[in-house]
């Protein structure tokens, strides 16, 4: 990138800024016409030159010059007009300049801003560009927080300055200009005089202003620095809270603040009295016109219509002169900018840019050897990690890396991994230099996973498949025809190409089929997705995550039917295992004990119960059927003796507040309420209660769950009167409410639940020890075994749980489940080394035995059978491989 | 079995006989009431502790891989046995296997909430600390009758 932001500017609008230019250059003649015609609607037909005898007529639109050698040239003579009508057609003149200026200055605006959005897109491009082609190394001093705020905010000017670097200079000058001849032209006098103090104006107020532009860089750089700093803080959230860093952390912010706050107002203090000098300059100059060009048409040596055509021109100069200053301040302000940010971009060891969409991805041969020949690597502080350190490959050979992190071994799977550089030897694949070959072959060579593989936002599908987009989509089919045939489309790639990116269509698919394993080609994908999960065992959850999902009628019919066969297929394992008990099933006529007395009430699902659920509750049919049944004082009594205990517990404890979170059915605000109303009312007093506390003790009976809390406030007959109830409730309720409630039946899939709630159709009972993780292996079981008969089920139901989002750096998922991830994205994708860098550590032992002996037997029966090298932190792992090397100060042993 | 009962019940257990009703309810209510048919293992030794279990009725195994010992504890309205209570005092995995013999009533304790009622009654947590102190006595690990047999047994060998 060019140092010199003009010269970057310049390569890259060239052709746009000229004919902005030129459409400015067209613009002076309206613009300098306009000036004139106030002057000539005063004299001639206000002030009546010209038409000092009755009748006489002047021309109008008169296009005759007098050019230098031809003497007089007459295009047109011009209408004859008398002095109304010349009025009248000049002051339509007059307003159709106006209209012009307007236009042109629209288009001007219009081209100027869309040159600076290209030149902005252009220069973030390149920017991240060049974040994605430093050196690892180049990462150790970059804080992430301020390449995204100079990427993001600190080139923001640079789109409204690119449009004006050159037009506004010349488009104020002229104007400044035309305006100061126009005045030369009136008066010779008043014209110096005019130009004097404009002198002042452009010579001082620069100068004052470069204060400003110091404190300007000042600022930038505390902003950016604040930037990195909040950046920081987010990451290591966890960190902070570990060790109460937050006031730490507040006092780093607060000490930030004051200084970017003492730069800030100083910025101010000196813009307002740089602002104020101006203003009294710019004012000074229409002082004198009144003052000295007042004299002057007093004692007539001026006539009136000229002076008011100076003050008017005048009006126009101080404008253009001021914008002019300003420009220089936002050339100066950019150009500061611009260079602090592309030093900081600035790197000798950047790798090749990107490829071209379509370019043909090269092949390293099947069966390569890797060798490590006298390598020795350095820690940043100068520590040797390893030690002239030579290890041959051949193909196929796996490899335990064993010795500790510290001995070596880790250190090797990163040097491999390209993480970290060889101060001295070589890591050759095939003869090649490992860190010399494109990136798009090193990893076909060699395929890395550390202990933490990173996540990025987006589906667990789309952290699989990462290591697998390569290919570079066409954004037109083979025969050259666009891919997606919209205006809207082939105007998105134009401009593209015109800000200078490259033509990568994020919507295009960018899976290399070839790099697929171990089912290759587009059909390969899914089955591939399987094998692979399996492999690092996380089928299951994957499932798991699907099952908690609620799906649309929009979906499809595969899903819920299949579901509603297992509903029975489930009874029926359950009973097989003498555990048929531990689904309560959703009885149209039964009272369902594991369930709230409002869910029993309800006897459906909303979908949305914050929202609804209340919506239901206040509705004037809800309580109608109630008091019709006779509920409400049953209800009434039910929850006020729930409450009574349920305060009467929590008083007891009034000591230790941390036990509030136990309380899942009241919140600590509404305590004091209920103790009011409990004192107000009594158990069986629901008919003398105000309605406030009748719906505040009903509402909490809806939440009772005898089995959950024991306290014996439900018995038989109250149960057999709910579900009494509950078809009064089904029978009469009105169409606005059934829209909000989906009724249990046996036979209906509920788009309102969860695939796990339709597949269950009932409640767990958590009277039974390890209840959830017993349903959750029963359905597991029951779905697995739906899936060899029902292939298209099994793909749906993965699809779904691999759309799961993993979150910002996959905080959602667990940190088994990243690495498990990390795995899977590894060994989906064709390369003919595999490097684990400790990528069990921390993992269970036995599930660590589980995935190594998978992972190996998964990679020997690939066709290719590649290489693998893994660090291990257990060494009881290491006789599965064919060859151990231990590591130890940087040596093999 | 309802609530009350249940308070009533574990206040009886020598670990929480010194810790006053109140606490004892609040524990309780945060506790959850599980069964478990006979051959149900109800924890593993070497599983992370999910709180210990009160044997409301019922016979269930106590058995340690390391010393192969068999325990057996049972549970009635007359008295109720506990399991799991010092791997949740350390928030330590289970020390042993515990798998039930007959149909299990069982409460298992929250330890977390168990840990914050302590924490914020010194006078609770001091009567735990001699109901733990006179168990290791029971037990035999720091008994003075122990460690003289101990030493009887070792003068003997020579």
């Amino acid at each position: 990138m060019d140092p010199k932001l003009f010269r970057y500017i310049w390569a890259y609008t060239r052709r746009e800024q000229i004919a902005i230019m030129l459409i400015v250059l067209v613009s002076m003649i309206p613009y300098y016409m306009a000036f004139d015609l106030p002057k000539a609607i005063v004299n001639q037909p206000i002030q009546g030159h010209g038409f000092e005898t009755p009748g006489a007529t002047l021309p109008f639109l008169d296009l005759s010059f007098s050019l230098p050698g031809l003497g007089p040239v007459t295009f047109f003579d011009g209408f004859q007009l008398d002095r109304l009508e010349t009025l009248a057609a000049l002051s339509v003149a007059f307003l159709a300049m106006v209209i012009v200026n307007g236009l042109f200055k629209l288009t001007i605006n219009t081209r100027k801003g869309r040159l600076g959005e290209r030149l902005l897109r252009r220069i973030r491009y390149d920017l991240v560009d060049r974040i994605l082609r430093f050196p690892n190394a180049r990462f150790k001093q970059i804080k992430a927080g301020e390449v995204s705020s100079m990427v993001k905010d600190e080139l923001e000017p640079l789109g409204g300055f690119a449009g004006d670097a050159f037009v506004q200079p010349a488009l104020l000058g002229g104007q400044a200009l035309t305006a100061m001849l126009f005045i030369f032209v009136q008066h010779f006098w008043l014209g110096m005089m005019a130009a004097g103090m404009a002198a002042i104006q452009v010579l001082i107020i620069p100068r004052m202003r470069r204060a400003l532009i110091v404190l300007g860089r000042e600022r930038q750089v505390t902003a950016r620095e604040l930037a990195g700093r909040v950046a920081e803080i987010v990451d290591n959230i966890e960190t902070v809270h570990a060790n109460d860093g937050g006031n730490w952390e507040r006092a780093d912010i607060v000490s930030r603040l004051a200084r970017i706050f003492s730069i800030r107002y100083e910025l101010y203090q000196r813009k307002f009295m740089v602002k104020f000098l101006n203003n009294l300059i710019s004012q000074i100059t229409p002082f004198l016109f009144y003052a000295i060009g007042g004299y002057l048409t007093i004692t007539d040596r001026l006539n009136v219509g000229q002076l008011v055509a100076v003050i008017n021109a005048y009006k126009e100069l101080p404008g253009p002169l001021k914008e002019l200053i300003d420009w220089d301040l936002a050339r100066q302000d950019t150009q500061m900018r611009y260079e602090q940010v592309v030093e900081r971009f600035e790197d000798e060891n950047m790798a090749e840019p990107a490829p071209e969409p379509g370019e043909e991805l090269c092949t390293l041969p099947p069966a390569p050897v890797l060798e490590v020949a006298h390598v020795t690597v350095k820690s940043d502080m100068g520590a040797v990690l390893l030690n002239d350190f030579s290890l041959e490959i051949p193909p196929g050979r796996t490899v335990a890396l064993t010795g500790g992190s510290l001995g070596g071994s880790s250190v090797l799977a990163e040097l491999l991994g390209r993480i970290l550089t060889p101060s001295k030897g070589r890591v050759t694949v095939d003869g090649h230099d490992l860190f010399r070959l494109p990136e798009s072959l090193a990893t076909q060579a060699i395929g890395y996973v550390g202990a933490n593989p990173a996540m990025f936002s987006g589906t667990i599908l789309d952290n699989i498949c990462y290591g697998l987009r390569h290919r570079i989509p066409l954004i037109t089919h083979e025969d050259g025809s666009p891919r997606v045939d919209t205006n809207h489309n082939q105007w998105h790639w134009r401009e593209t190409a015109r800000a200078g990116n490259p033509l990568f269509d994020v919507d295009g698919d960018w899976i290399d089929y070839n790099a697929l394993q171990p089912v290759s080609g587009p059909e390969g994908l899914l089955p591939s997705i399987a094998t692979v999960l399996e492999v690092v065992e996380l089928s299951q959850e994957v499932l798991m995550l699907a099952l908690k999902e609620r799906i649309g009628p929009e979906a499809g019919t595969i899903l819920p039917e299949g579901v509603l066969a297992l509903r029975t297929v489930l009874r029926e394992h359950l009973s097989a295992q003498r555990l048929e008990g531990l689904v309560l099933p959703f009885e149209p006529d039964q009272f369902n004990i594991q369930t709230t007395i409002g869910e029993n009430l309800l006897f459906g699902v909303t979908g949305d119960p914050q929202n609804r659920l209340p919506r239901i509750v206040r509705h004037p049919f809800f309580a109608r059927t109630l008091i019709s049944q006779g509920l409400d004082a049953e209800l009434f009594a039910l929850g006020w003796n729930f409450a009574r205990i349920t305060l009467d517990v929590f008083n007891g404890v009034a000591d230790t507040p941390e036990v509030l979170q136990w309380l899942t059915y009241m919140t600590p605000e509404e305590m004091p309420a209920f103790e009011k109303t409990l004192a107000r009312t009594t158990a069986d007093g629901a008919e003398s209660a105000t309605l406030d506390d009748r719906v505040r003790l009903i509402r909490l009976a809806f939440a009772y769950v005898e089995p959950t809390y024991r306290f014996g406030l439900l018995d038989d007959r109250l149960r057999a009167q709910v579900v009494a109830c509950r078809h009064k409730l089904h029978a009469n309720m009105p169409e606005e409410l059934r829209a909000l409630v989906e009724r249990y039946e046996p036979e209906r899939y509920l788009f309102n639940a969860s695939l796990m709630e339709n597949i269950l159709f009932g409640k767990i009972n958590r009277r039974y020890g390890h209840a959830e993780e017993r349903v959750q292996q029963a359905v597991l079981a029951v779905l697995n075994r739906a899936f060899e008969t029902d292939p298209e089920m099994r793909d749906q139901m993965m699809g779904l749980g691999l759309a799961q989002e993993v979150g910002p750096g996959g905080r959602r998922i667990t940190r088994l489940q990243r690495s498990k991830i990390g795995l899977a994205r590894l060994l989906i994708r064709n390369a003919r080394f595999y490097v684990l860098n400790e990528a069990l550590a921390g993992l269970d032992p036995a599930l660590q035995q589980r995935l190594v002996n998978n992972i190996l037997e998964y990679l020997h029966h690939l066709p290719q059978k590649p290489g693998v090298i893994w660090a291990l932190t257990n060494t009881t792992f290491a006789r599965q491989f064919s060859e151990v090397v231990e590591i130890r100060d940087g040596h093999a042993h | 079995m309802l609530f009350r009962d249940e308070v009533e019940l574990i206040g009886k257990l020598p670990l929480l006989s010194g810790v006053d009703p109140s606490r004892l309810r609040m524990l309780c209510f945060a506790s959850d009431r599980e069964t478990f048919a006979p051959g149900d293992v109800i924890f593993r030794e070497g599983e992370a502790n999910e709180g210990a279990y009160v044997i409301l009725s019922g016979e269930v195994d106590v058995h340690k891989a390391s010393d192969g010992s068999h325990v057996i504890k049972r549970g009635s309205e007359a008295g109720v046995a506990i399991v799991g209570q010092s791997s949740m005092i350390e928030d330590a995995p289970y020390a042993a296997t515990v798998t039930a013999r007959t149909e299990i009533e069982a409460l298992r304790l929250n330890s977390r909430c168990f840990m914050k009622l302590m924490a914020s009654c010194p006078k609770s947590s001091e009567k735990i600390m001699r109901a733990l102190g006179a168990q290791l006595n029971a037990n035999g690990v720091i008994s003075p009758g122990a460690a003289s047999d101990y030493f009887d047994q070792i003068r003997k060998a020579h």
